[in-house]
């Protein structure tokens, strides 16, 4: 898949997801990689971006076996860019399936 | 960069991190060591888990091209407005979700920042200073500190030597009438636990030696990475029997 491409959906898949429930890094990264390829080392970055931004958040969660983990969480700007990026793949995915099928009106 | 071990990789991701300035460094580290671990805990090999996180290189530079989106879209940057304009229809939220095309001139933009920043200063004076540091410093204190650590060593072989010497001696004085070869005033077993004790001082040494070897390394190390910090803005050389999370 076009790099490009790539990096612009699996914003809205990592959106989508935590949108479901908090998750941490490895958990999130192995949700993405069962569904599709990716280089997992670059979903990072994409996390940290997020961020920044402040459309996801982390916390720390002390564990009794081993040491502490680092959760993330969707935020309320997070959500909102969620269903806007959602809405807008839904009806560029319908866009193109016409056109793949060949059902697009002359 | 292809790593096989969690170590290799967390290494060159950390230095990799540093020498291009990127953000939060420690957050980032925190993320991949806890990543190998639960790929471990979940059977994963190190080896595994590192060839699914995929290339070094790959992964630094999302960073950079983070780092520079996120330069860029904060009010004062100057120079990016142009392009922020462009994203009209998302231009409410579009700040922060910067879209794909925009990122090539982020990417070049981050980069030239990157390399123009260590040059900045004065680089002439840097070398004055270092030039004088290595005349009226390093010049003696390196071969002070090397000629008390061969001193060392040597004394630690004396030891470990002389020491299984007279255990030995004190062994064959037991089976042979050496009072033709050796003067001894000590009786056998004497002797072997007199050799005992010095190759057990000897044993002591042996570890103060390399702690001492290890520390002229890092030394030296230290003092070449100085060079080149003043230099290239970055370090060259990663420390011998450093700990990757500290």
């Amino acid at each position: 898949m076009q790099s490009q491409l790539k990096r612009g959906t699996l914003e809205l898949c990592v959106l989508s997801i935590l949108c479901r429930g908090d998750r941490y890094g490895y958990e999130l990264v192995n949700i993405i990689s069962g569904c599709m390829h990716i280089t997992e080392g670059t979903i990072y970055p994409l996390m940290k971006r997020l961020k920044d931004a402040g459309n996801i958040d982390s916390y720390i969660v002390e564990s009794q076996e081993g040491p502490p983990r680092k959760y993330y969480n969707i935020t309320d700007s997070g959500r909102a860019i969620q269903k806007e990026q959602e809405d807008e793949w839904r009806n560029f995915s319908t866009a193109i399936n016409k056109i793949l099928d060949g059902e697009e009106q002359l | 960069m292809i790593c096989n071990t969690k170590t290799e990789f967390l290494t060159g991701l950390r230095i990799a991190l540093e020498n291009n300035n990127v953000t939060d460094t420690r957050d980032i580290l925190t993320d991949f060591r806890q990543h190998f671990e639960d790929g471990e805990a979940a059977g994963e090999s190190e080896a595994d888990v590192c060839r699914k996180l995929g290339d070094i290189d790959e992964i630094i530079k999302q960073y950079i091209t983070e780092d520079a989106e996120q330069k860029a879209s904060t009010p004062d940057a100057s120079g990016f407005g142009a392009n922020a304009g462009t994203g009209a229809p998302e231009a409410n939220t579009g700040a922060q979700v910067n879209t794909a095309p925009q990122t090539p001139n982020y990417y070049t933009a981050a980069q030239n920042t990157a390399s123009q920043a260590p040059s900045s200063g004065s680089k002439a004076g840097k070398i004055v200073g270092l030039v004088c540091l290595d005349v009226f410093v390093f010049s003696w204190a390196v071969p002070s500190l090397l000629s008390v650590i061969l001193g060392l060593i040597g004394t630690t072989i004396g030891f470990v030597v002389s020491g299984i010497a007279v255990f030995i001696v004190g062994m064959l004085s037991f089976f042979i009438d050496l009072s033709g070869f050796v003067v001894t005033g000590f009786v056998p077993l004497s002797l072997i636990f007199l050799g005992i004790m010095m190759s057990a001082l000897g044993g002591m040494l042996v570890i103060a030696s390399i702690a001492a070897v290890k520390g002229f390394i890092n030394v030296i190390i230290s003092i070449i990475n100085l060079h080149a910090r003043w230099l290239s803005g970055h370090n060259i050389l990663e420390k011998i029997g450093k700990r990757e999370d500290d």
